[in-house]
């Protein structure tokens, strides 16, 4: 009886778990058509996102950016440039416009003007009372206002320009330093100038006082040349001479009615004077030049008796000036000999050297060697020495310490201590190289 | 008797000097194909090389490592301005020195207003111009406005411009090169300057007014692109300099304001008192305490200028120097426009990083 309990009992369990096993398969089989459906879908749902990216990708291979970005894209550049103009529209404000009519304010049609001051400082043991054709404006006096210098510069029209130094010298009366047009563009390579003018005889007689590398000018310009240099009206030509055996050749000719007084007569009818220059300029390298030049002049040095004069110049300049540090260092070395001769009083000579040497952006520091006969009596001479120190503040305010030494031929001595202060108010700058 | 011996050794002298000077005038005109062009300053003859290509030989007077306030007019200058065909110049009150060598030239091409004068400036916004009318008591000051134009890789288009004008008008029959060359000299400095990403977008002239403008970064840093801030799209010199923009320095020379403007670096101070004066006691204990107080870390220094003064407060001070060239070839491995700036923008960004 168990044994057919148990039988049956097993049977029933055996078909229960059937029943069972089959339920699950079904639910298997749902799950995973469900999860086939959900495959098709994502499938096709991808495929869609597929498409159009392919779609976009080959669009943009072709170079048409979707709609929407371009427009994203126009927007930014649009917002970007009304960003970039933003200065602009602030520039144009609110501002109340004003018309202003330009024909009465012509001002900037104005020459260059400036002026500049020369203060000298001077303190000496002697006056060179002896020494005949003296022009030293510094004899006997302790404080000097050597010159007040009005420099007016202009163009007067597309081909020539103007320049006018006028000078009140030791607050003295104006007068008329060098007054001069100009046409800077001749054919023949020419630059002409027509006036009053220093003449390129040597390098430093162009030069005005102030300028100058010492206080004083040296002592053999000031006696063969004349205090104030051999200026005068007339005519110059500045020619560019076609490359030669230097690196520039300039030949300078001139020839102005009106000696200094000196070598050269300014009296009488018989004052004109031939000057001739011819420079020879070298580049030894990046940094440093030579300059060799040779001069000459001629006239009359008295015109009743009808005695001629002739001078000779030679001059030599060795520049150095690091391209990089040339406002920290340079070194000028620069000599002048001059040799004279008149008719009836035989030759005489002279010469001087000088050397300065930049120690920084501020200060300078040099020595001038002079020697120099006098023209009108080769007895007497003049040899001197003279140290000099100088500090630039700025490029329009200088002082400078000198002292001088002069041997004079008839046994005296002459000490001077010169203390120079120049100050340049406008435009002007030196043009030196 | 001798005198007139004399007389007529001057006359014979005269003579001859005159006749070489004619025969002279027409010396080395002939047989010249290639345009000469002189430029004032190195930066420009880069440029000017660029854009005339193999069609122009280009020289220039001031050297790279010079400072070009101060540039002796020496006559061989004037001789190479003689047969230039076009000179380039800033043509504001930089190189008061130019005058006087095309004075010395006697070339009337190239006088100011001819055809073979450029002024490269033209058209240029100066920064630093006089807010009243300018005097000495502010230094060497430059009545126009700032004239250090160059520093500025947006400026260098203009100057670009200019230079392209000027060379069309000499050699007319070569425009189309000179234009090509100019189209590829404005395109590299724009993908430069901004990366390539930002000049496809916006196209270099949009961008350039946004910097000008001081209006770019911000832009870039408020908007959006494909997702993307648009500034993770700057490219080029902008992108490097990224690291210094917003950072004070202290200058020697208002040499860089051009440059600050573009790469957004603030000018705290210089070590010059005003402009062309050398520095005094006074004013350097005074920017050694304006360095400390505002903790400056670089001081950006034209490589001519004297070196104490900087060396002396950077010991002081522990602010970084950086002696930079101002101009091409300023330095050996300087040799174009685009050397310059990224030497630069390099230089700054090592001594922002070693000045922690």
């Amino acid at each position: 009886m168990h044994l057919l309990f148990m039988v049956l009992f097993l049977f029933s369990f055996i078909l229960a778990q059937g029943e069972t096993v089959k339920q699950e398969a079904e639910s298997l089989e749902e799950e995973l058509l469900r999860i086939q459906v959900s495959l098709e879908e994502m499938e096709k749902k991808y495929q869609l996102r597929i498409d159009e990216l392919q779609e976009k990708i080959e669009k943009l291979e072709k170079g048409e950016i979707k709609g929407e970005e371009k427009d994203e894209l126009e927007a930014l550049l649009k917002e970007a440039e009304e960003v970039a103009s933003q200065e602009r529209e602030r520039s144009k404000g609110t501002e109340t416009k004003i018309f202003i009519g330009g024909q009465r304010q012509q001002q900037s049609l104005n020459p260059n003007i400036s002026l500049t001051g020369d203060l000298i400082g001077h303190f000496t043991s002697a006056i060179e009372e002896h020494i005949e054709n003296n022009h030293s404006d510094l004899e006997g006096r302790k404080f000097l206002l050597r010159e007040a210098e009005f420099h007016i510069i202009s163009n007067l029209d597309p081909y020539t320009r103007a320049k006018f130094f006028l000078g009140v010298p030791g607050l003295g009366s104006l007068h008329v330093g060098e007054a001069y047009m100009e046409w800077l563009n001749l054919p023949f390579n020419i630059a002409l100038k027509v006036g009053k003018y220093r003449t390129q005889f040597g390098v430093l007689n162009r030069w005005h006082e102030h300028g100058l590398p010492q206080v004083d000018r040296p002592k053999v310009l000031e006696k063969f040349l004349g205090g104030e240099g051999l200026a005068g009206i007339g005519t110059a030509a500045n020619i560019l001479l076609p490359k030669l055996w230097a690196h520039v050749n300039e030949l300078d000719v001139e020839v102005i009615y009106g000696g200094d007084g000196v070598s050269f007569t300014n009296e009488g009818s018989k004052q004109w004077v031939g000057i001739c220059h011819l420079k020879n300029y070298y580049d030894l390298t990046s940094n440093a030049y030579l300059e060799l030049g040779l001069s000459g002049a001629y006239g009359h040095y008295n015109t009743e008796a009808n005695l001629r004069s002739m001078l000779g110049g030679i001059d030599l300049t060795y520049k150095w000036g690091p391209a990089g540090r040339s406002k920290y260092r340079t070194l000028e070395f620069r000599n002048e000999f001059i040799f004279g001769n008149r008719e009836d009083n035989g030759n005489s000579y002279g010469w001087y050297s000088y050397i300065k040497n930049k120690l920084n952006a501020s200060w300078w520091i040099g020595i001038r060697f002079d020697y120099t006969q006098l023209p009108n009596s080769q007895d007497e001479q003049i040899m001197g020495i003279s140290p000099h120190l100088t500090f630039w503040q700025s490029e329009f305010v200088f002082i400078r310490l000198q002292y001088s030494y002069f041997d004079l031929s008839n046994g005296r001595n002459d000490y001077r201590v010169m203390l120079q202060s120049v100050w340049s108010m406008g435009p002007h700058k030196h043009e030196a190289y | 008797m001798r005198y007139k011996s004399l007389k007529g050794f001057w006359l014979v002298s005269l003579y001859l000097l005159l006749l070489l000077s004619i025969i002279g005038s027409g010396y080395g005109q002939h047989h010249r194909t290639d345009i000469s062009v002189v430029a004032s300053l190195p930066c420009y003859a880069s440029i000017a090389k660029y854009i005339g290509g193999d069609l122009v030989i280009v020289d220039h007077i001031a050297a790279g490592n010079q400072d070009p306030h101060f540039v002796q007019p020496k006559p061989s200058y004037a001789r190479m301005l003689t047969r230039a065909d076009l000179f380039i110049t800033t043509g504001l009150d930089l190189e008061l020195w130019v005058p006087t060598i095309i004075d010395k030239a006697r070339n009337k091409k190239i006088f100011e207003g001819a055809v073979g004068y450029v002024s490269a400036a033209t058209d240029i916004s100066l920064v630093d111009k006089p807010l009243v009318n300018p005097d000495r008591s502010m230094g060497d000051v430059h009545v126009y406005g700032n004239p250090h134009i160059h520093t500025s890789p947006l400026n260098a288009k203009l100057i670009a411009e200019n230079i392209l004008i000027g060379l069309k008008k000499v050699s007319p029959e070569n425009s189309a090169i000179y234009d090509d060359n100019y189209k590829e000299f404005v395109n590299q400095i724009d993908r430069s300057m901004f990366g390539d990403e930002l000049v496809d977008m916006f196209g270099g002239e949009v961008l350039s007014k946004m910097v000008m403008s001081g209006t770019l970064i911000s832009f870039l840093q408020t908007k959006e692109y494909g997702g993307e801030k648009l500034i993770s799209k700057l490219g080029g010199w902008l992108s490097k300099g990224m690291p210094f923009r917003g950072k004070k320095v202290m200058c020697y020379h208002k040499n860089w304001n051009y440059f600050a403007r573009d790469f957004g670096l603030e000018i705290i101070d210089y070590i010059e008192p005003k402009p062309g004066i050398p520095p005094t006691a006074k004013h350097v204990k005074e920017v050694i305490e304006e360095i400390e107080k505002q903790d400056i870390r670089v001081m950006i220094v034209a490589n001519y200028f004297e070196r104490n003064s900087p060396k002396m407060i950077a010991e002081r001070t522990g602010i970084k120097d950086v002696f930079i060239p101002l101009d091409v070839a300023g330095e050996s491995d300087v040799n174009t426009y685009f050397d310059l700036i990224n030497c630069w923008i390099d230089r700054l960004n090592e001594a922002f990083k070693l000045s922690g």
